[in-house]
């Protein structure tokens, strides 16, 4: 059948704990939820646990983020056809629960670096729908002022490293940032970990085994996170990888498989991993199983190399959001009316932030020449290099 | 996986000083305890295989042939200086590759390996895309393509590689070949360049001339040390190995592509200093369609990039079934006599995109009173001096529309080559329009200033005609 059916896991995560067990009332401030067959572990005699407790007014809110990141990924695939976003655009719809599940086991200081599908972890980590979309249009309210596009979002007080045009790149650089932290961590406290993000495809790259063996020898708190959607580009994970369980990659370190669809799991099981991590036991490999609704990109239908049944079929049983939803609902958080209230209320949210971002003005020229060297480097000379040509062609060197 | 247990009694090289503690100490037990000439004398004298006699003789014996061979080495004449230039490539590069024979075995081979289905629907394939070829309709993707399938027929030792091939990559450069060759001959690559251009490094050297596919060719970038290796191959193994190696990308940087910065490199200028490689590049469908078939053919690592925004464009008629030169540029437009005569004609050398740009640009350079030759650097190295010269005795005004930085770009090479060889036939300095040191930025205004265009080039024949420099 298809291959993601094949790499499951079980329907069990679904379940909300039996009600006579924690006693969900139906106005209830929090529940617990039921995680089993969420993880498989390699090389690990602990595991996450199987349950989470969750107040309602956090279960909403990562329902209310997902959504968010939903409709603002749409509105990029409508703005992109409107030519108002151009180049590349690598779109993360159907693994918000990923993104949103890391952040809410994270802590601020964690560092995050992930590749180029990479829109959404810049939304969490010091971005908002309008400075996304803005540097979308490339424009100055963007989160890089325009310089950087989609595969090239940053924020330094947040702690995220970016958005990295080149399949696998950013993996050897998030080691560097876990050694950086396991440097700066004050003796008997836990160390900040640090987390590359990248996909099944990049999962191969000769380099991201180097990483890997270097944290681990010097026990780096450094987490691969393969986010498998089983695509790498327009190539399946049976064909383009001749060991699919991506968790066990790492041999001797440890792995843990989480179902990439149950924020709840996500939240649960990065918990265990930042716990193992940052307490000096070295790294791990962490695969979510997930999916992407779109293609690789904006040029690519998805649909040349994935059947349309295999993709409706995720929809209709293994959508992130629906899950978080119905789970809100069962747990007695919200009913359907309450819920197709906020749905209306982020739709309008994300329309206004789309107007706020088309405002913003358009960068200078001279803007181009803005951080190109360290500005220390020529105290004397704030002014762009005589080498550099400038626009007007008056003022350039050899006119 | 083999793992041997062994040790080295030696540093890594005569240049490790051996800083590890305690290494001295082990050397001298490892001399002593895991010589493994040592320990094959002792077990074979001691069970009676050999006498202490007979190793003795057979070391004295070893020593002399030691020291014969030092003597050789010693009394051996030195290489002439000229062969190194020699050894840089296997064909010349003027080689004709209309001239090279097919391997007897074809037909053989193909009828073992293809079956009578999928050949017809190769074959089906080729005659399409020849009627489109024939009719000035053929897309630069498409004309690779077609290249590349007469050129697999013709050689079943020519093997393909790409990204995502099976689906036809980007611009379906090795459609229906997977479907035709097998899943070995023509094969989906992971997404790891270092290692398919590696890969393909090995075949080549094994008896298979591998053709491989850059998505994009940035990201070459990550194959640098393997494409170096490529052009040292010939060399380096003294002429034993041949390195029939194509390597096709799109690339260069189109103004106002949008891609951002890591997908607007110029690589071509990043692999210029590579010896042993044959760089050249192609803005429409008939050049790319004859200089694949050639670099094909050619039994050195051949580079060939095409601009990755044009990659649809089907404008003009293609040579059907012939192999162009490696080291041309072409003549696209000349200048007519009148501006020659009024001096107001430039010689214009540009490549990629920059060739759309250029002849979109010539009616306002005409309108403006000037005119000139417009020559596509086809052969980026080695560079065709010889039609660039001509042009300059007519215009002796040179200006370089460069899809590469200031510092380190093609432009830069092609005029200080200029400069050393042509001097006396310019009456102005060499033009650069090339991009700014500056990493190309995303928004549609910033990146106007880094990457020049037919305006540019505009206002650069205007300046060089009235004397501003």
């Amino acid at each position: 059948m298809f291959s993601i059916a094949r790499t499951t896991l079980s329907n069990a995560g679904r379940r909300v704990v039996n009600p006579s067990m924690t006693g969900i009332r139906s106005m209830s401030s929090e529940a617990t939820f039921d995680l089993t067959g969420s993880f498989k572990t390699h090389n690990l005699d602990i595991a996450p646990n199987n349950e989470i407790t969750m107040s309602k007014e956090e279960l909403i809110g990562h329902f209310k983020l997902m959504y968010t990141m939903r409709r603002m990924e749409i509105t990029c695939d409508n703005e992109y056809k409107s030519r108002n976003i151009r180049g590349f655009c690598h779109l993360y719809d159907g693994q918000e629960a990923v993104a949103t599940g890391i952040q809410a086991a994270f802590e601020p200081e964690d560092s995050w670096i992930t590749s180029y599908r990479c829109h959404c972890i810049a939304l969490l980590r010091g971005g908002s729908v309008s400075t996304v979309l803005a540097e979308l249009f490339g424009n100055t309210g963007g989160m890089t002022k325009g310089k950087g596009g989609s595969m090239h979002f940053y924020s330094k007080p947040d702690n995220f490293f970016g958005g990295q045009g080149i399949v696998g790149a950013q993996v050897p650089v998030g080691t560097g940032l876990a050694f950086a932290n396991k440097y700066n961590a004050k003796p008997g406290e836990k160390m900040n970990v640090a987390i590359g993000c990248y996909g099944d495809g990049a999962a191969n790259q000769g380099q991201i085994w180097e990483s890997a063996n270097m944290a681990s020898l010097w026990k780096l708190p450094m987490i691969f996170c393969i986010e498998n959607n089983h695509y790498g580009m327009g190539t399946s994970i049976d064909r383009h990888s001749s060991h699919t369980d991506y968790y066990k990659m790492g041999n001797h370190i440890p792995g843990i498989r989480i179902d990439g669809m149950n924020v709840l799991a996500v939240k649960e099981g990065m918990r265990f991993v930042k716990d193992y991590c940052g307490s000096g036991n070295g790294p791990m490999y962490v695969e979510m199983m997930t999916y992407r609704y779109h293609g690789h990109s904006m040029s690519d239908p998805g649909t040349t190399y994935r059947n349309r049944e295999e993709i409706a079929m995720t929809r209709s049983t293994r959508d992130p959001l629906e899950f978080v939803k119905k789970t809100v609902i069962d747990a007695g958080f919200a009913d359907a009316d309450e819920i197709k209230q906020m749905e209306k209320e982020i739709r309008k949210f994300v329309q206004s932030e789309v107007v706020k971002a088309k405002e913003f003005p358009l960068p200078e020229p001279e803007a181009l020449f803005d951080y190109v060297f360290a500005k220390d480097l020529t105290p004397e000379n704030q002014e762009s290099q005589k080498h550099i040509r400038m626009p007007d062609y008056a003022k350039s060197f050899w006119s | 996986m083999l793992q041997v247990h062994t040790y080295r009694f030696n540093g890594h090289s005569p240049a490790d000083p051996e800083h590890e503690r305690g290494r001295k100490d082990e050397k001298a037990w490892a001399r002593e305890n895991q010589d493994p000439i040592k320990e094959f004398e002792a077990k074979y004298t001691a069970s009676g295989v050999f006498t202490e006699d007979e190793l003795k003789a057979a070391r004295k014996e070893i020593l002399a042939d030691i020291k014969k061979a030092v003597k050789f080495a010693d009394d051996s004449q030195m290489p002439p200086e000229t062969l190194a230039k020699e050894l840089e490539y296997p064909d010349v590069p003027d080689t004709d590759y209309n001239l090279k024979q097919p391997p007897a075995f074809a037909d053989e081979v193909n009828a073992r390996t293809i079956s009578p289905d999928q050949m017809q629907n190769v074959q089906d394939h080729i005659a399409a895309l020849r009627e489109k070829a024939i009719a000035g309709e053929i897309s630069v993707g498409d004309a690779i393509n077609l290249a590349i399938h007469e050129e697999m027929l013709r050689d079943p030792t020519t093997t393909i590689h790409a990204e995502d091939l099976q689906a036809g990559s980007s611009y379906d450069i090795p459609k229906l070949t997977q479907q035709t060759y097998g899943t070995i001959r023509a094969a989906d690559e992971i997404i790891d360049e270092g290692h398919f251009i590696g890969k393909a490094l090995g075949e080549a050297m094994n008896g298979y001339r591998p053709i491989v596919e850059l998505m994009n060719t940035n990201f070459g970038i990550y194959g640098m040390a393997e494409i170096s290796s490529a052009g040292n191959t010939y060399a380096t193994t003294g002429g034993q190995f041949d390195m029939p190696m194509t390597i096709i990308g799109a690339g260069g940087t189109a103004p106002n592509q949008a891609l951002g910065a890591e997908h607007s490199q110029p690589l071509h200028a990043y692999v210029m200093g590579i010896p042993g490689l044959k760089i050249c590049t192609a803005s429409s469908p008939d050049a790319a369609y004859g200089i694949t078939k050639s670099m094909i053919r050619d039994n050195g690592p051949c580079f060939l990039f095409c601009p990755v925004k044009m990659m649809k464009e089907s404008k003009g008629e293609v040579d059907l079934d012939r192999c162009m030169p490696l080291n041309k540029a072409a003549l696209l437009h000349e200048a007519s006599q009148a501006a020659v005569d009024s001096r107001n004609a430039v010689t214009v050398l540009t490549y990629l995109h920059g060739v759309k740009e250029a002849q979109l640009s010539i009616d306002a350079i005409k309108e403006e009173g000037f005119d000139i030759d417009l020559i596509e650097l086809r052969s980026l190295k080695p560079l065709d001096m010889e039609t660039i010269e001509k042009s300059l005795v007519r215009t002796n005004k040179l200006c370089i529309l460069d899809e590469s930085t200031k510092t380190g770009g093609v432009g830069a090479s092609i005029s200080a080559r200029v400069s050393e060889e042509l001097f006396d036939l310019l009456d102005a300095p060499v033009k650069r329009l090339c991009m700014d040191d500056a990493p190309v930025p995303y928004a549609t205004t910033m990146e106007k200033a880094v990457v020049k265009r037919g305006d540019d080039l505009v206002q650069g024949v205007f300046d060089l005609c009235t004397k501003k420099w």
